[in-house]
């Protein structure tokens, strides 16, 4: 809490200054206090752990052993959320993008504005700030789509996202004892739950500040509809992508420059945004390997080809956009195994057993019942996820055009489901821990 | 600048919350519709939330049977799987007590309250012996209250001890259960008096047929005492005195493994004597794994058997006079 205080009040006079100052070397000077307050605070709570372990690592590698202690920390929940919201506001406000707000009230608000505090999405000042000063009126239709959003954020935690995870835990926690195969389908389990998860907050976060009449950024636009990386990465964690393109890639020169500064840049980007996740390696190289996926459609300028909707006017899928959605599926899944995995050696172990001829035998594990259960409940989700990929968000106009009863139907049975698949003992949000 | 955080009041809100209210109670009557009919048409494992157990374990739906038709007894046993394969009333009845054991499947002492406030008046006992261990204490009890919901006549104080559970697995039961007794579809249900390797006698208790140790199951303690469970047992012990029925509380003994698991233990022996006449027999008998228990958490004939002579044997048992 009082670290939130501290970046809220700091980046609040930060701004005032920045607006008011015209000396350019005080302005900038005044920036750096404010990312590297903001940025200081973050890595003493996610990173100090990790910065000393590796260091105490490599000294003893080089034959001069360190002994660095590590801090019991307890990382503050939404601090990376916060953190790069009120950044967004220094920075902005430096470029001369936006005013800064007279109103520290408003300012606070802004940067703890409660649904999406803890796990965004990570909102611009820009556009929720002034939010705060427009008197809202209720709307009818403006409620009842973000109470649909909110059911379906439940629906896809609690039924898609909590049932995935007992399948990918039991998995992943034991994957010594299990065969290829039954690795390869915790890794399904696990991209589905990882979806679920992080979409299904997003969801609720976004419906819920609707209904107090606040327009929070898309985070989530369908992602495992993607024909290539580069198209998930634009539906997936939005709001996060394009902080680190506004505020990272772009200054550091973006796709311009020769193709060995757009394959800096670029890897810089992915390796950060892996980081970003939390201090282990496995996030390093997660943002690694999509970066290195990414890079040849970067340099063959094949990562703007698909820009549109997947097959926009049509209910079936041509055959070309379900190759290319499967095999964008199964490599964002494989590169889900690192994300995953406790360490890089578990990770490695993992795709060691997939890729053997265990991956051939048939699974058996005690779940096998959830498993069949998940799977058609996949396929439900999946189904409805198709049908409204054209919308905001999956359901926003699911039997728009049915009568009411139907309607209502669909909504209830939605009800129904997560009353009798949710896991009693759910999980966590998993972004909640970032 | 004004900052506005709250949302005007208008027609809008009020027609939203009148057709909230309305969607709320359509929701509520289809979700009673779909449980019932995923009851009926979908197989176990493709309706997790719906554990409907009529005649599950530890012959629930026979006792619940059974204890209707019994009229006031000298002792009523109550507890978990402990209780009702722990206290044998034969053993009782030889000693010249007549006595019920309303145990059942993992009860806590919120299912304990529920039993003892629904039959008591009938059942009239003088003396109450209530299995007691910090296992069952820190238990949820979703597992019990599933098992008694599933096999006993729904009323009012059903749905009290629905509420306490607060799990929607004990809510969809009650949904089910309440539709089958109300549309009487299970009423020609019989269960079998014996079922794997556990034999049904009457007046509640639960003899085994294997009496060989085994080690693998009931190998830990879950010890973390429940608030609920705490707050249920008060009231049970208030109960018993407020009716002047001596409440016995026994911890009926386990594999000494599994009761060194616990680290509550001396808080919780702490915690029962300052109740009620409480009594360790982890602590007070010798018993020996392979020859006196059929797992870590039950005992077999032969231990039950010692058991019930020492519990026969007690002080405030011996002098109870009973009619």
């Amino acid at each position: 809490m009082s670290l939130l205080v501290i970046s809220t009040v700091i980046d609040f006079f930060i701004g005032r200054f920045l607006h008011f100052s015209e000396d350019q070397n005080k302005r900038k000077l005044v920036l750096y206090i404010s990312i590297i307050s903001n940025l200081g605070i973050l890595a003493f709570f996610k990173y100090f752990n990790f910065f000393v372990d590796n260091l105490s690592i490599a000294f003893s590698f080089l034959g001069m052993p360190l002994h660095l202690a590590s801090l019991e920390i307890i990382l503050p929940v939404g601090i990376s959320f916060y953190t790069f919201q009120t950044m967004s506001y220094t920075i902005d406000v430096y470029r001369r993008r936006m005013e800064p707000t007279s109103d520290l009230i408003a300012f606070s608000a802004y940067v703890s504005f409660f649904p999406q505090l803890v796990a965004g999405p990570i909102e611009r000042a820009k556009n929720l700030l002034p939010q705060f000063f427009i008197k809202r009126h209720f709307d009818y239709t403006q409620g009842v789509n973000a109470s649909k959003q909110i059911l379906w954020g439940f629906f896809k935690k609690l039924v898609i996202a909590d049932n995935c995870a007992v399948l990918a835990d039991t998995f992943f926690n034991h994957h010594s004892v299990y065969p290829g195969s039954a690795l390869l389908l915790g890794a399904f389990f696990f991209t589905f739950q990882i979806y679920g998860d992080f979409s299904g907050y997003s969801d609720i976060a976004i419906g819920v500040a609707r209904l107090f009449g606040f327009d929070l950024m898309k985070n989530f636009s369908f992602p495992y509809f993607s024909r290539d990386l580069a198209e998930f990465w634009r539906r997936w964690h939005i709001s996060l992508s394009t902080w680190f393109r506004d505020y990272v890639y772009i200054p550091m020169g973006g796709n311009q420059g020769g193709t060995w500064l757009k394959l800096r840049n670029i890897l810089f980007i992915f390796i950060l945004s892996g980081f970003w996740h939390g201090a282990n390696w496995t996030y390093v190289v997660w943002g690694l390997l999509n970066g290195l996926l990414f890079v040849p459609l970067l340099i063959f300028g094949k990562n703007r080809q698909h820009l549109d909707i997947v097959s926009f006017d049509k209910k079936m899928p041509l055959l070309k956009d379900v190759v290319r959605m499967m095999s964008t599926f199964i490599i964002v899944m494989f590169l889900w195994i690192f994300f995953r995995s406790k360490s890089l050696t578990t990770a490695f172990a993992i795709l060691n057993k997939i890729f053997s001829s265990s991956l051939f035998t048939i699974p058996v594990f005690e779940q096998d019942g959830l498993a069949v259960l998940t799977l058609i409940l996949i396929l439900f989700f999946t189904l409805v996820e198709w049908s409204g990929r054209t919308h905001a968000f999956a359901i926003e106009h699911t039997f728009a055009t049915s009568p009411r009863i139907v309607r209502w139907a669909f909504y209830g049975l939605l009800i129904s489901m997560i009353g009798l698949f949710m896991q009693t003992n759910g999980s966590p949000f998993i972004y909640f821990q970032f | 600048m004004d900052h506005h955080l709250f949302i005007s009041n208008s027609d809008d809100m009020r027609k939203y919350f009148i057709h909230l209210l309305k969607f709320l109670v359509f929701a509520m009557i289809f979700y009673v519709a779909f449980i019932i009919m995923s009851g009926r048409l979908l197989p176990n494992f493709l309706r997790q939330n719906l554990l409907y157990t009529l005649g599950g374990n530890g012959h629930t739906h026979s006792r619940l049977r059974d204890v209707k038709n019994t009229n006031s007894v000298d002792i009523l046993c109550i507890g978990s799987s402990r209780a009702y394969r722990g206290f044998d009333i034969r053993i009782y009845k030889s000693a010249g007590f007549s006595s019920f054991n309303l145990g059942t499947s993992n009860q806590t002492p919120v299912q304990s309250l529920f039993l003892l406030k629904k039959y008591l008046s009938q059942l009239r006992p003088q003396t109450i012996i209530f299995e007691v261990n910090p296992d069952i204490f820190s238990n949820d009890g979703v597992e019990s209250a599933i098992d008694i919901i599933s096999n006993e006549s729904p009323d009012i104080n059903l749905l009290k001890m629905a509420r306490q559970t607060k799990n929607i697995k004990v809510w969809n039961t009650l949904i089910y259960s309440f539709f089958n007794k109300w549309t009487g579809i299970e009423d020609n249900f019989s269960e079998s008096a014996s079922k794997k390797g556990q034999t049904y006698n009457k007046g509640g208790y639960v003899s085994i047929e294997n009496q060989r140790y085994d080690r693998t199951k009931g190998t830990s303690y879950y010890c973390k005492l429940n608030k609920i469970q705490l707050t249920a047992f008060e009231e049970i012990c208030s109960l018993s005195a407020s009716k002047d029925i001596q409440l016995l509380l026994i911890q009926s003994p386990v594999t000494s493994s599994v009761y060194h698991t616990c680290t509550e233990n001396e808080h919780f022996d702490r915690l029962m004597s300052q109740k009620a006449a409480y009594f360790n027999f982890n602590k007070l008998i010798h018993l020996t794994d392979t020859l006196h228990f059929s797992d870590g958490q039950h005992l077999n004939q032969l231990g039950v058997a010692a058991l019930n002579k020492e519990i026969i044997k007690l002080g405030p048992f011996r002098h109870k006079t009973f009619e």
